[in-house]
């Protein structure tokens, strides 16, 4: 029992090391891709944002002047 | 008996609402006039409130609705809900083959996607009727009025199929995708900057950087408002959530790859990190939906066993009780073990959800060699054979699928318990659906620019 306890406690452990080594081999974006692709999707999402603001806004003000 | 079933499905395809393909190739200004024009109505319907509501309103969507869009109490309750599960089921039915689709040829694919709009019609009233019917938004006595509800919702289930055909024929990007960046971007802005009064307490603003700052000027800044209301800590850590987002949305593992018919050309084959993106998250979280809506239909018939709901429609004991998210830091501070529960489950069941979606349309180490085999592409310093392609493809996907299946998982799960504004999928699916409409643009305007580079950029 305690030998094929031994061997998946070791295939564990090599299936950790495989996924680690996996994980250090990602590429990581540099520092000028990840500030573009960090302002283009903040404007995106402040532009589209800002369209769903405004239009709501208006239909509170409607709101209140139908309570 | 096929030709009886192919002709009975061409005679309801005729039938179907179809918004018509454009003559000639639209350029990108007017197409995105009319991806604007469609957000707009988005917005405008999701203000008008659906006629007949009684007492208080219950999201059935509550967990999912940063991915379900819409807003609940307007015509546009069921967002893209029906639409959103056609597809899936489809996906479903085709990945399994339980039913038949060739999707290569033209009938084939055409017959496919006839009968998703059917099933997404139907669930346009399906979903509507349990919407009114559980109870959602009151229980009115005369059944005319329920039945009005019931066509408002469905209504507005149909208008979001066909706006989401509008952009995808006449606008620019994909409909479904324009309406969750819709709704999630509104959110964030609306919760962070609303100079509106809360309804709850007249005198509190909703948006916590407003509430904030006179909370600031008053002498005691509030840092957290707890209740309904969104603050400031909130606004930090959605933030902290966004930061997060774009970094994992840019890792790549790139396989390096070799051209076989021109010796020296070398390329790289990039695997994103979040190889099945969030479509883990959505599955899970549509998984704890529907058991709580099963469940709400059970209750209002007396059966508990699945769990009990308190006077605010939220959960209170039972299995459902642990799979919904504590929504905040305090209810995440006096109730541990329910948040560790939940974030158990839920990061197992978006790992098994990854792995599932990948062999399910495709994305598995097989079919990706297979496309790359057949696309001439090989691995540097080996043979062209695609056993080769695979074994490699096998040693990378498997584990990006799981980690990028949990690492999603865990990200959502951390943004529900500190509330971030959006919530954790919504800025996911978001940061997502931007950026790849801002590689599309890229790619249109050189196209636009210089038409005969319009084809290899395909």
């Amino acid at each position: 029992m305690a030998e094929a306890n031994l061997k998946k406690k070791e295939r564990a452990r090599s299936l950790i090391s495989e996924y680690t080594r996996v994980l250090k081999l990602a590429k990581k974006p540099g520092r000028k891709e990840y500030s573009l692709t960090s302002k283009v999707t903040a404007i995106g999402i402040v532009l589209i944002g800002t369209i769903g603001y405004i239009l709501k806004y208006v239909s509170v003000i409607i709101q209140n002047f139908g309570a | 008996m096929n030709a009886a079933i192919e002709g009975f499905q061409q005679s309801i395809f005729r039938f179907l609402p179809e918004v018509t393909l454009p003559k000639k190739r639209i350029n990108l200004k007017r197409r995105l006039i009319w991806s604007a024009l469609m957000l707009a109505i988005y917005f405008i319907l999701a203000e008008i409130p659906v006629y007949g509501i009684t007492g208080s309103q219950i999201d059935y969507f509550a967990g999912l609705r940063a991915i379900m869009a819409g807003e609940n109490g307007s015509i546009l309750t069921l967002g893209i809900g029906p639409v959103v599960t056609a597809g899936i089921i489809m996906q479903l039915l085709a990945g399994s083959e339980i039913i038949k689709f060739d999707l290569s040829s033209p009938k084939g694919k055409a017959s496919f996607q006839g009968t998703q709009k059917i099933l997404a019609i139907f669930l346009c009233f399906f979903e509507a009727a349990i919407w009114i019917l559980g109870g959602a938004f009151g229980r009115p006595d005369s059944s005319f009025l329920i039945g009005f509800m019931i066509f408002q919702l469905a209504i507005g289930g149909l208008l979001v199929l066909m706006m989401d055909e509008v952009v995808t024929k006449w606008g620019f990007g994909s409909g479904i995708s324009l309406f969750i960046a819709a709704n999630v971007s509104q959110r964030i802005l609306w919760e962070a900057f609303s100079f509106a009064k809360s309804p709850i307490n007249p005198d509190e603003f909703i948006g916590a950087i407003p509430a904030f700052i006179k909370s600031f000027i008053d002498g005691q800044p509030v840092w957290i408002r707890g209740g309904l209301l969104p603050d400031i800590t909130q606004v930090f850590f959605t933030l902290i959530v966004f930061v997060i987002v774009v970094y994992a949305e840019g890792m790549r593992l790139e396989i390096p790859l070799s051209y076989g018919k021109f010796r020296g050309a070398r390329g790289r084959y990039p695997l994103k990190f979040l190889y099945a993106s969030n479509i883990p998250v959505i599955l899970a979280a549509a998984l704890f939906a529907n058991v709580q809506l099963f469940a709400r239909v059970l209750t209002s018939r007396g059966i508990n066993w699945l769990g009990t709901f308190n006077e605010f429609g939220g959960p209170k004991s039972g299995l459902i009780y642990y799979l919904t998210p504590p929504h905040s830091i305090e209810v995440l501070l006096n109730e541990p073990l329910r948040a560790v529960i939940y974030l158990a489950v839920f990061i197992a069941l978006c790992a098994m959800f990854a792995v599932l979606w990948i062999d399910l349309t495709g994305m598995g180490p097989k079919e990706v060699a297979k496309k790359l085999q057949g696309s001439g592409m090989q691995i540097p310093g080996f043979r062209r054979d695609i056993r080769i392609l695979e074994k490699v493809l096998d040693r990378y996907i498997p584990p990006i699928t799981l980690m990028g299946g949990i690492f999603v998982g865990l990200l959502a799960a951390f943004a529900d318990f500190t509330g971030a504004l959006g919530t954790g999928t919504g800025i996911l699916l978001t940061v997502g659906i931007v950026y790849r409409m801002y590689e599309e643009l890229a790619k249109e305007q050189m196209g636009e620019m210089m038409p005969a580079f319009r084809q290899f950029l395909g």
